[in-house]
């Protein structure tokens, strides 16, 4: 049983040493990475299939959302600069309602319950389709070497931007993009 | 309040670490930094990497939540971990490779990195086959991109030694030093 104690640790780990580095960063970087857009993957590549439920039991592909423009997102709940991000992926999402634009949130390598739990702590909590990734097969075939990474593949299935490391995705640059890429 | 604060005051909150603990450039940790997890910072470069100190307990509460198999916690709590930080400061992409990267001690002797290739390596028979949490061994950073994870080497307790890192940009290949790490002591239950 992962008990809360447990998860407390876990946190606390997180606080010790991934969580601290954000912290780190924070004190001595004069470079708000937090602000930076998405990189041009240029020449850009075909996004690879992928097939999976979502923490309600819904099965998502990718191939679905063509014809709009997806945000995939690779993370997990114990990653803090991927726990850092998602409210503003939220935030992003929300303001998006109803246009061409889907946000897909794959997790690794973690059960529901870890998952599912993990939501209800997040304020605002997401609404968009959170995917279980159980064994990395759909970020190994993007070719996600560390999370959070996150790419934005155009109406045509196609990755153009990508961004590895957390971002603030209310940044206006990347709203810029995303409107031009729903045009 | 700064939205850049907000997060390094949680950070700092939950990791216990008082603002300002980060290292400067090459520098030795601060009596501040030293009542949690010292860590040490190399700024100035156009590619950055910062350590943070990590205990043998924190390591193994750390992989025991994450459920690894109790032979992958015990194999790598036995030697010097840090939580790592990278950051492109850049302006142009740039690539690594935690292969090239090297543990200097005092004495002028090399130690590679053990690098998530190596770990993957090791834990495949115990049926381990991803990993999200150590560093990614190799990488291409865009402008602005960065990354965390773990970083390990095989050093005794309480080791001291510079870490002499590479990285390519331009196709050029650079180097920085970054002084004054440490591995943690022991266990406080005197375990490896």
């Amino acid at each position: 049983m992962v008990s809360l104690e447990r998860r407390r640790a876990l946190s606390w780990l997180g606080g010790a040493g991934l969580f601290a580095l954000s912290a780190g960063r924070g004190a001595h970087a004069a470079d708000p990475v937090q602000d930076h857009a998405m990189a041009v993957v240029h020449p850009a590549r075909p996004a690879p299939a992928f097939s999976l439920q979502d923490i309600n039991g819904k099965t998502h592909t990718l191939a679905e959302y063509r014809g709009k423009v997806v945000l995939v997102n690779f993370w997990a709940t114990w990653c803090p600069p991927c726990r850092q991000e998602m409210p503003s992926i939220e935030k992003l999402y929300l303001s998006m309602k109803g246009r061409p634009f889907e946000v897909l949130a794959l997790d690794q390598g973690e059960t529901l319950n870890q998952v599912f739990s993990y939501m209800g702590q997040l304020d605002p909590s997401p609404t968009f389709p959170v995917l279980l990734d159980a064994k990395s097969e759909a970020a190994n075939a993007f070719g996600v070497m560390g999370i959070p990474t996150t790419y934005l593949i155009d109406k045509q299935g196609f990755i153009v931007r990508q961004a590895v490391g957390g971002r603030d995705y209310t940044n206006p640059e990347i709203r810029r993009i995303i409107e031009e890429l729903m045009r | 309040m700064d939205g850049r604060i907000f997060p390094l005051l949680a950070a700092l909150a939950c990791a216990g670490l008082p603002p300002g603990s980060a290292q400067a450039a090459d520098a030795a940790p601060s009596a501040a930094a030293s009542a949690a997890q010292p860590s040490w910072t190399n700024a100035g470069h156009s590619f950055t990497v910062q350590l943070i100190q990590l205990g043998p307990d924190n390591v193994r509460a750390f992989y025991d939540n994450m459920g690894y198999p109790p032979k992958a916690i015990d194999a790598i709590a036995k030697v010097c971990v840090f939580g790592t930080s990278i950051h492109n400061q850049a302006k142009v992409s740039i690539t690594y490779d935690v292969a090239d990267w090297r543990a200097v001690t005092p004495d002028g002797q090399q130690h590679p990195l053990i690098t998530k290739t190596q770990w993957l390596a090791r834990w495949k028979e115990l049926g381990l086959s991803s990993d999200w949490s150590i560093l990614p061994p190799q990488q291409t950073l865009q402008p602005g991109d960065w990354a965390q994870g773990f970083t390990t080497v095989d050093l005794p307790r309480g080791a001291r030694f510079k870490l002499v890192y590479f990285w390519k940009e331009h196709g050029t290949q650079r180097r920085a030093t970054l002084a004054g790490p440490q591995c943690a002591a022991g266990t406080r239950h005197g375990q490896p």
